[in-house]
């Protein structure tokens, strides 16, 4: 019966104790690491999908194409102004229309000074609110910027956490920035999106008047009437925009972004990354499995003399057989079941220190069963596979010479 | 199964059943007492050199034969737990302490009975043994004479060609089941 198979294979695992650990080691860390940044990356995955899902599928941002680092339309050779917001109001079948700003500026708090995002918020009341839902904020403390708000600023969840200026902010204390004073009124709750719990909030006129900006803006948010539409007002701002700049197709110094563009360009880069992931923890795999062959031919040579025993008391080639397959199986079944529990643990870990770290829900895992049981399978099958070499080995054995050697 | 009714199965048993007869390669054959001069004075049986080493050799052709004495090996198998499994310890034990031979019976012969397959060959000899045997009361056990796995269950299924062990083999598997009840 399969079952005494099963029970004589383990009595030999058991019996060879911490060397069986030892050979499951590379099916551990190959199934761990595939579990582990595989749960992450599609929590992450999820996560984004989400936010887009959840926030953006009526806008398009539009921004200068950019040749460095830094907020949108840093380093552009043509800055987006308000002829380009005025002529994206015109298009058809757009709503609304919101310029932006996104900036670093120098931040002064108790005498210790260092350079923050600072992000605009409109001075018009459907276009703030529209703003507030888009990037979804709540306040810790205190309240929002509102319109005509002038003096005023509203700070992300990291100021609050981080102690960089050596004394606590919180709602009424006054901040310098590029020289000048402003109060905080509010202080957001951690947020999903990195940028707003790292940047400062103000009125749009005290952005520009802050920073010196003129007739610039950095991002255009343009929100469209029907969002089943959008990939046809993308193309019409895009056709204008061409025209009114004079550009080629395919040469234009603007980018229009529809959520669902953005969103294919973020999944693509993840699909990548959890395939070279795959990869690396594949090469672990194999590296497991030929540890388990290694560990099966010295068995067979170790064993020798119990094969043979075991062929005059009756056993046949096959049981023999069976009985190597099913310990290699079941060295690649453990490892693989263990592999997994320590690649989920590795995940919530890694998750919950990266949420504590940025002190928000960034990195999400996904328990996904199909990944755990192709995991567990796939070492299963490397276990059996690896095995199978040595298991042919040991049954070809002739018992006599076995018991001689 | 009666080692008779086993040895007039193998007789006109057909190719394709000498499977479940357990017929295959290492065919072991556990006797009470060392056979291989009575068999080579039976003149059906050679010595014959294959692959630098001393072969008993069916003298039709096929089937060589190894003669297992009691080595140490299997005494030293059975006192160090060898076999790490209880089913296979029991096994053993009760053919160490009953069984003072094995033959083991290979079809490698490189001269081979024309006509006949591996397994009739093998079917040949073992009736042969099985024959000779019963004529000279000399107490024989086929551990493979029926298909299946290893199990607890497989004593009974053994062919134990042998008076005074009937009783032994009885009070034995009976001793299998109870234990193997108390574990369930």
């Amino acid at each position: 019966m399969i079952s005494d198979y099963i029970l004589l294979a383990l009595d030999n695992l058991k019996h060879r104790g911490i060397r069986s650990w030892l050979t499951m080691l590379g099916i551990f860390i190959g199934i761990a690491a595939v579990v582990s940044l595989i749960s992450l990356g599609q929590g992450l995955q999820e996560a984004i999908t989400g936010q887009f899902a959840s926030l953006s599928t009526d806008k398009l941002t539009i921004q200068s194409a950019s040749s460095g680092y830094g907020p949108p339309g840093a380093g552009a050779a043509r800055k987006l102004n308000e002829h380009d917001v005025n002529l994206i109001k015109s298009v058809d079948g757009v709503n609304m229309v919101v310029p932006r700003l996104i900036r670093v500026g120098k931040v002064e708090y108790n005498k210790v000074a260092e350079f923050d995002y600072i992000a605009s918020m409109p001075d018009d009341r459907e276009q703030i609110d529209m703003i507030y839902a888009a990037i979804n904020v709540k306040v810790d403390s205190g309240r929002l910027i509102d319109v005509g708000d002038r003096g005023k600023i509203v700070l992300g969840s990291n100021f609050l956490k981080n102690d960089n200026f050596g004394k606590p902010l919180k709602t009424g204390s006054s901040l310098k920035i590029q020289g000048k004073n402003y109060e905080v009124v509010g202080i957001l709750k951690a947020s999903s999106t990195m940028q707003v719990n790292m940047a400062i909030l103000m009125n749009e006129k005290d952005m520009k008047d802050a920073l010196g900006i003129g007739d610039e803006t950095d991002i255009i948010v343009a929100q469209v009437e029907n969002e089943k539409e959008i990939n046809d007002v993308a193309s019409r701002i895009e056709d204008k925009m061409r025209k009114d700049r004079k550009e080629k197709k395919g040469e234009e110094d603007f980018s229009v972004q529809t959520p669902v563009k953005a969103l294919g360009t973020v999944n693509l880069i993840l699909n990548i990354i959890n395939l070279i992931v795959t990869g690396i923890a594949a090469i672990s795999l194999v590296v497991g499995g030929i540890g388990i062959m290694n560990t099966m031919y010295t068995s067979v040579l170790e064993r020798t003399k119990e094969i043979g025993i075991m062929k005059a008391i009756g056993a046949r080639n096959s049981d023999v057989m069976k009985i190597f397959l099913i310990e290699s199986g079941l060295l690649g079944l453990v490892g693989g079941v263990v592999g997994a529990v320590i690649g989920l643990l590795l995940a919530f870990g890694v998750s919950g220190a990266a949420n504590a770290a940025f002190g928000s829900v960034i990195l999400k895992v996904t328990l996904s069963w199909p990944l755990l049981l192709m995991s567990i399978s796939f070492s299963l099958i490397i276990g059996i596979v690896s095995g199978i070499s040595p298991a042919i080995q040991a049954s070809k054995l002739k018992p006599v010479d076995a018991l001689r050697k | 199964m009666k080692l008779t009714c086993y040895l007039d199965k193998l007789k006109y048993c057909r190719e394709k059943d000498f499977d479940e007869l357990g017929v295959y390669d290492n065919y072991p054959i556990a006797l009470s007492l060392d056979i291989s001069q009575g068999l080579l004075n039976s003149g059906k049986y050679i010595i014959i050199k294959y692959k630098e080493r001393d072969w008993i050799a069916w003298k039709e052709g096929t089937v060589l034969i190894q003669y297992l004495p009691k080595l140490d090996t299997m005494t030293r198998a059975v006192s160090e737990n060898l076999l790490n499994n209880k089913i296979l310890q029991v096994h053993l034990k009760f053919q160490q302490e009953h069984f003072s031979t094995t033959l083991f019976a290979y079809p490698y012969q490189e001269k081979k009975i024309r006509g006949i397959s591996n397994h009739k060959a093998l079917a040949r000899v073992i009736e042969d043994i099985g024959q000779y045997s019963m004529n000279n009361q000399i107490g024989l056990c086929l551990p493979r004479a029926v298909s299946g796995d290893i199990s607890w269950a497989s004593y009974p299924s053994h062919i134990i060609y042998s008076d005074n062990l009937d009783n032994e083999v009885r009070t034995l598997v009976k001793r299998q089941r109870q234990k193997k009840e108390r574990i369930k």
